[in-house]
């Protein structure tokens, strides 16, 4: 199926995970995409692999990220869609977390989460509606269910992160409704990726764990049974890409078997 | 072709909300069993489906009534030997003479027919096709609450507003009951949506009151079904595997 012929794709942290998932499942529907990671190999890699474009960039550099858009607006000379996904994790027990560590982490999933959705939005204001769409354009943000009571003691910075993420959704929804531009983010539950081997490892290690333990633990309570899969978030991400959410802004989605509910 | 050989059961179907879903089911493949009380309507819809080329049955049936939506399911079980989908479109706050009575204005009988009229009929199909999906280790079920159900509406009364909310409550419930049999639960909550029944209203308004109104919405209009059956395909569909417990506000970013 072709749902989304023709639309241009920004993707940040697309080298793995939820990113390289939704990158293949945008690729498939047909969409036109531009891949970026800090991973440069990683995402080149990949961008071959789907016949896409690639571009290395380190989306907490000012330069990088004016280097990104940029070259998406050479191409294409619009972008429809940004998917906003690049993230990092650490975990630690809340009363050991340093200013480094916070800063890190703020820096990667908030800042420059946002100042990406601010210099995209920026150049959307300028182009034209999508064909087939009353849209400027659609920004999509990744958070995680984090953000909710259900979040993970020993995340406190990126549960923090996240729930701004799910905030500057809500924001950058009302700031741009009106100039026919959505934002809506995702909630990702605990997802068999790269990210979820480290979290299992840095969790094992902090609370003595054997490999594959927190894993278990954390996906025992999953009401649908079964672990997430990066495909699992993918699918939801090509619904927010694609018409059929075009009258849905300021969402924040889950996609989390029913783990939190939103709670 | 998102619902190919799915069979689709949808209530209201002959109008509205319910009736932009079965379009777009009827047009994607699946099997629609259109459920709605106004024969005319019904036969149309059904008949519409199947000249776009789609599949669809029809059953004259008041989904608040327990003997008619049990046999509503059991027959489709005999005929089409299962239900993928069950959307659950009954429902609105414009069955009462004042649709935005104040709660001191609400009578007690109306408080009741609203609450009936946008509960029970979700809970009797829910309970009458969750033994069938359990069977089946699979199903689909989509709600719809409204904005109203948020507690943010100015336009219906407080026992709608409660009817609504117990949607998105009823959702996560059985989501997490129904979750270990591989059959997901969620609601949308639209906005004001302009169906057969609402257009009318809206068309007595004078201009200033509709712009009063489009201007409110964030995205500077006024939603229409297809709008909301968009979200509901979407939640009835594989994309959305592991969805479950959450209830979408459609809303223009209301």
């Amino acid at each position: 199926m072709a749902r989304l012929t023709g639309r241009t794709v920004l993707v940040t942290g697309a080298a793995s995970g939820i990113g390289a998932a939704s990158s293949r499942r945008l690729a498939a529907d047909g969409a036109q995409l531009l891949l970026a990671d800090i991973d440069g190999p990683g995402v080149e890699k990949l961008a071959a692999e789907l016949g896409q474009a690639a571009v290395r960039a380190d989306v907490t550099r000012g330069e990088d990220v004016d280097r990104m858009i940029g070259e998406a607006y050479t191409r294409w000379g619009r972008l429809d869609v940004l998917f906003n996904n690049a993230g990092v994790v650490r975990l630690q027990p809340m009363l050991e977390v340093t200013h480094d560590e916070w800063d890190r982490v703020m820096s990667v999933n908030l800042r420059a989460v946002f100042f990406v959705l601010q210099a995209v939005a920026r150049r959307m204001l300028d182009q034209g509606v999508m064909p087939d769409s009353e849209l400027r354009g659609k920004l999509i943000q990744t958070a995680s269910i984090a953000s909710y009571r259900g979040g993970n003691h020993l995340m406190t910075p990126y549960s923090a992160s996240k729930a701004g993420v799910v905030s500057l959704t809500r924001s950058a929804a009302q700031a741009l409704a009106p100039h026919r531009i959505t934002s809506n983010c995702v909630c990702p539950g605990a997802v068999e990726t790269p990210m979820w081997e480290q979290i299992d490892k840095e969790w094992g290690a902090l609370e003595g764990l054997g490999q594959g333990e927190a894993w278990k633990r954390r996906i025992r309570h999953i009401p649908l049974g079964r672990p997430e899969r990066a495909e699992d978030v993918a699918g939801v991400v090509a619904f927010l890409a694609g018409p059929d959410s075009d009258y849905m802004t300021g969402q924040a989605l889950n996609v989390d078997g029913g783990l939190v509910m939103g709670n | 072709m998102r619902f190919t050989d799915r069979v689709a059961l949808i209530t209201a179907a002959a109008s509205g909300i319910g009736r932009a879903t079965a379009d777009i089911i009827g047009a994607e493949g699946g099997i629609v069993v259109a459920v709605d009380t106004d024969k005319t309507r019904l036969d149309a819809t059904v008949e519409a489906l199947k000249s776009a080329g789609g599949r669809a049955h029809g059953r004259q049936a008041d989904a608040l009534d327990s003997d008619q939506v049990a046999g509503v399911v059991e027959s489709v079980v005999r005929e089409l030997g299962r239900v993928d989908i069950l959307v659950n479109a009954v429902g609105g706050s414009t069955i009462i003479p004042r649709a935005a009575a104040k709660v001191d204005e609400l009578t007690f009988a109306e408080w009741q027919r609203l609450i009936a009229f946008n509960l029970e009929g979700t809970f009797l199909f829910c309970h009458a096709v969750t033994p069938v999906m359990k069977r089946q280790q699979s199903g689909k079920i989509v709600n719809i609450s409204s904005i109203a159900g948020r507690g943010l509406s100015e336009s219906s009364s407080s026992a709608y507003a409660a009817a609504k909310g117990g949607i998105i409550a009823f959702t996560k419930k059985i989501a997490l009951e129904l979750g270990p049999f591989g059959i997901n639960v969620n609601a949308i909550a639209p906005s004001l949506t302009l169906t057969e029944r609402l257009q009318p209203r809206w068309d007595k308004w004078t201009a200033e009151e509709r712009a009063r109104e489009t201007d409110r919405m964030p995205l500077r209009r006024v939603a229409v079904a297809r709008d909301q059956a968009r979200v509901i395909c979407f939640l009835a569909s594989q994309d959305a595997d592991f969805v479950t417990g959450v209830t979408i506000d459609v809303t223009g970013g209301l």
